[in-house]
C-alpha cells in the first residue's frame, strides 16, 4: 500500500500538470494586481482644502499637492475646495503649491459650499474652477485690525520710533494696500483672460454665487466634484485612472456655518473668529476673509437707544476699526 | 576552500556597493526636480508694480492773507454742540491762527451771538447735535455782518467704543443740516472711495483744484474719509479725482466737490486732512493755510441795533455786504455741480455687501 502512494507521489511530482494547476491558481490571486498594475494609466489626487486656511492647513495641504508631484502615478490633481479663506500668509503659500503644481500637471478645482478671499487665491493657478449654483467666490481682499498708536509711553522702552508698532496708520495702509495689490495682481496673472470684471471691480472685494462667477469668470462653469475629477483625467489624457483622495490631517476649523453643513471632512469644528485676531487685538492681523466671518453676531445683544448695538468685545478689532483692502 | 570564499566576499561587497551607489544616486535625481521646481517665477509680485508710491508728506502752513486784513483779532471754535475733535484735529489751524497774531476761544455754551461778538471766524467741527434755530440765527448775524464761517463735515461712520456694559458700535452723523442748509449747503451722509486715486487706501481720496478755484499752491490734496458737500451758487473750491465713488453707488464715478465756498461761510467735507499727522501730506497745508486767511479776512462789524433784521434774513445774499476785501466768489451759474455719471460697467453682481 505504502508503495503504491509513493509511486503516486512520484509519478505526480515529475507531472508537468501539478505545475501547472498550482501556476494558474498562483497566477489567478494576482490577476488583479496585474489587471490595475496594467489597466490604469494613472492616478487623479483629489486634495480637499477645508476650513479656515492657517499654517496647519497650509502645510497640511501642500504635503498632499508636494507628494502628488512627487508621485509619477499622479498625473492630475482635483483641489476639492470649501473655505472662505484664513491667513494672508498662509494663503499665498497655498497659492504658490497650487501654482507650482499647475506647472507639473493639470490642476481643476471644484468649490463646495465656498472659495472665499485667501481659498480663491489658492485656487487662481487651477486650469479650470468649477462651481456649484449655491457655491460662494470671491472677496478678492485683504483686512487687518490697525495698529495703535502707542508711543510716546514710558511703559516700554524702545530703540527706535516705529518698534512698538511698526509705522503709524497712513504708512498701515500703504502696507495693507500692498498686500492687497498683490492679491489682485495675482488673480489677473491667473485668470486675466477669463475674467470680464476690471481691476477695480474685482478690488470691491465682493462675494458672488457661483452662477454669477461663471458670468464675471472668476469660475469657468458649474459643476460637482465628480466633473472635476472627469476633466482632470481628461485634461492628463487618461482613459483609465484611479482617484485617490490625498486629505491632510488634522481637525478642519470653521468659521462659517454654511461651509461647515457643506464640508465632508471626518474631522470638523467651528471656531470663533477671534481665532484669527485674538482676544485683545494690539497687533495688525492680516487676514484673507470675507469681513462677514470675522463681524460679531450683532443681531444677538441689542442695547438700548436705535443707534447702538451691542458687540463681542473681542470681536471688535482695534479702535481704529478693521480695514479692509 | 580560501579561494572560493573570498569569490563570495567579492560578490558580497559588489552588491554593497552597488546598493549604496543606487541609493545615493536616487536622491540626485530628486534633486535635479527640486532645482526645476525652485526656478518658479512669480512676476505678479513684481514690487514695482505690487508696491504703491506714497504721496509725499512735507511742507507747513504758511498763510498768507489779505495785507488789507487786520493783524490781529480772534475766531472762536465751536465746542457747544457735542462736536467731535481732539486737539489733534485743530492744532496745525490753531498754530497757524496764533503765528498770525490770532486769538483762539471755544464756545461751550451760553449766548452765542456774545460769543462771536467781536470775532473774526466761528470754526464749526463735526456737531454731533443740530443747531437750535436762535443760533443759527446768531450765526447768520455774524456773518451777514463781515465774519466768516468754517463748516467742517463728516459723512456718517461707525464709531466704536468701550464701556463697562462692553464694547458697542455706534453711527456717527454730522449735524450741520439746519446750519449749513441756511447757507444753501449741505454734507452729504456716504462717504467718497477712490481705487485709483488714494493715499494708501481707497478711502483716503486725493482731490484736486476745482476749475476756478482761487487756492493758491494747491495742486493735490488728501481727504481721509471724506463727504461731498454742495452749496447753492456757491463755487466748488476742491474736487474729487476723477473716478471718485460714493459708498452706496459703486457704478456710478465722478468728480465730487469736498470744499465748497458761499460767500462768507466756507463749508469741507472732512476734518482729518487738517490734524496733525496728516497737514503735510500732499498739498494740504496750502488748503489749511488757505482755510486760515479765510477766517483771517474775516472782519465783523458789529451792527447798530436797528440793522439785525436785513443781516440775519437775507438767506439768499451770497456775499457779504461788507467791504471786506475777501476773494469775490465766482458763482456758478447753476448749483454746485453734481458729478457728471461716468457710467462704469455694471458689476454683474448683485449681492449688496
Amino acid at each position: 500500500m505504502a508503495s503504491r502512494i509513493r509511486a503516486l507521489l512520484t509519478r505526480i511530482a515529475q507531472s508537468y500538470v501539478l505545475f501547472v494547476v498550482v501556476g494558474v491558481v498562483v497566477g489567478l490571486a494576482l490577476a488583479p494586481v496585474a489587471w490595475n498594475a496594467t489597466s490604469s494609466e494613472g492616478t487623479v489626487a483629489v486634495v480637499p482644502v477645508s476650513g479656515t486656511i492657517d499654517g496647519s492647513t497650509s502645510s497640511g495641504v501642500s504635503a498632499m499637492l508636494q507628494q502628488a508631484r512627487a508621485d509619477s502615478d499622479v498625473k492630475a490633481v482635483v483641489l476639492l475646495v470649501n473655505s472662505g479663506g484664513g491667513g494672508a500668509a498662509a494663503s499665498e503659500e497655498l497659492y504658490l503649491q497650487t501654482k507650482r503644481t499647475a506647472e507639473d500637471m493639470p490642476v481643476i478645482t471644484s468649490v463646495d459650499a465656498s472659495a472665499a478671499s485667501g481659498a480663491y487665491y489658492t485656487i487662481a493657478p487651477s486650469d479650470h474652477i468649477y462651481a456649484k449654483p449655491a457655491s460662494t467666490v470671491g472677496s478678492v481682499g485683504v483686512l487687518a485690525t490697525t495698529p495703535q498708536t502707542l508711543e510716546p509711553t514710558g511703559y516700554i522702552s524702545t530703540t527706535g520710533p516705529n518698534k512698538l508698532s511698526g509705522g503709524d496708520e497712513r504708512e498701515f495702509n500703504y502696507i495693507l494696500e500692498s498686500l492687497g495689490r498683490a492679491f489682485i495682481g495675482a488673480v489677473f496673472e491667473q485668470r486675466g483672460d477669463e475674467l470680464s470684471l476690471s481691476r477695480s471691480e474685482l478690488e470691491q472685494a465682493r462675494i458672488y454665487s457661483g452662477t454669477q462667477a461663471v458670468q464675471n469668470g472668476l469660475v469657468d462653469s458649474i459643476g460637482g466634484r465628480q466633473a472635476a475629477v472627469e476633466h482632470a483625467a481628461n485634461e492628463a489624457n487618461l482613459d483609465n485612472y484611479d482617484v485617490r483622495v490625498m486629505r491632510p490631517g488634522g481637525t478642519s476649523q470653521f468659521l462659517s456655518r454654511s461651509n461647515y453643513i457643506a464640508s465632508t471632512a471626518p474631522n470638523k469644528t467651528m471656531v470663533s473668529p477671534t481665532y484669527l485676531y485674538g482676544e485683545n487685538p494690539s497687533e495688525p492681523v492680516f487676514l484673507m476673509v470675507p469681513a462677514t466671518y470675522v463681524e460679531p453676531a450683532a443681531n444677538d445683544t441689542a442695547q438700548t437707544g436705535t443707534e447702538t448695538t451691542a458687540v463681542d468685545p473681542a470681536a471688535v478689532a482695534a479702535p481704529g476699526g478693521t480695514h479692509v483692502v | 576552500m580560501w579561494y572560493e570564499l573570498g569569490k563570495r566576499l567579492v560578490v558580497l561587497a559588489l552588491t554593497v556597493a552597488v546598493v549604496v551607489a543606487v541609493v545615493a544616486g536616487v536622491p540626485i535625481v530628486m534633486q535635479g526636480d527640486d532645482d526645476t521646481e525652485q526656478s518658479l517665477q512669480n512676476p505678479e509680485y513684481e514690487p514695482n508694480d505690487v508696491v504703491p508710491d506714497p504721496v509725499e508728506a512735507t511742507g507747513t502752513v504758511e498763510p498768507n492773507p489779505n495785507p488789507s486784513a487786520d493783524t490781529t483779532g480772534t475766531v472762536v471754535i465751536d465746542s457747544g454742540h457735542s462736536n467731535r475733535f481732539s486737539r489733534a484735529d485743530i492744532e496745525p489751524v490753531v498754530d497757524a491762527l496764533v503765528r498770525a497774531g490770532y486769538h483762539v476761544k471755544f464756545y461751550t455754551s451760553g449766548d452765542l451771538a456774545a460769543s462771536l461778538e467781536g470775532a473774526d471766524a466761528f470754526l464749526v467741527i463735526d456737531p454731533g447735535t443740530e443747531y437750535l434755530p436762535g443760533d443759527v440765527d446768531d450765526v447768520r448775524q455774524f456773518t451777514g455782518n463781515g465774519g466768516r464761517l468754517v463748516m467742517v463735515g463728516e459723512p456718517d461712520r461707525t464709531a466704536i467704543s468701550a464701556s463697562l456694559l462692553g464694547t458697542s458700535i455706534q453711527k456717527q452723523e454730522s449735524r450741520l443740516t439746519t446750519l449749513a442748509s441756511r447757507y444753501r449747503m449741505s454734507v452729504d451722509t456716504q462717504y467718497l472711495y477712490n481705487q485709483e486715486h488714494a493715499d494708501g487706501t481707497f478711502k483716503h481720496v486725493l482731490a484736486r483744484p476745482a476749475a476756478g478755484s482761487d487756492i493758491d499752491g494747491v495742486e493735490q490734496t488728501a481727504f481721509y474719509t471724506a463727504a461731498a458737500v454742495t452749496a447753492r451758487n456757491g463755487t466748488v473750491l476742491v474736487q474729487s479725482a476723477p473716478n471718485t465713488h460714493k459708498s452706496g453707488s459703486d457704478a456710478v464715478t465722478g468728480e465730487y466737490p469736498v470744499v465748497v465756498r458761499r460767500g462768507n461761510a466756507l463749508l469741507l467735507g472732512d476734518k482729518t486732512f487738517m490734524r496733525g499727522d496728516r497737514y503735510r501730506v500732499a498739498d494740504n497745508e496750502d488748503l489749511i493755510a488757505y482755510v486760515v486767511e479765510f477766517m483771517i479776512e474775516g472782519d465783523y462789524q458789529a451792527p447798530s441795533s436797528a440793522t439785525d433784521d436785513s443781516a440775519t434774513g437775507a438767506d439768499d445774499s451770497p456775499t457779504s455786504p461788507t467791504s471786506t476785501p475777501a476773494p469775490t466768489p465766482t458763482s456758478t451759474p447753476t448749483s454746485t455741480p453734481a458729478p457728471t455719471p461716468t457710467s462704469t460697467p455694471a458689476p454683474t453682481t448683485a449681492p449688496s455687501p
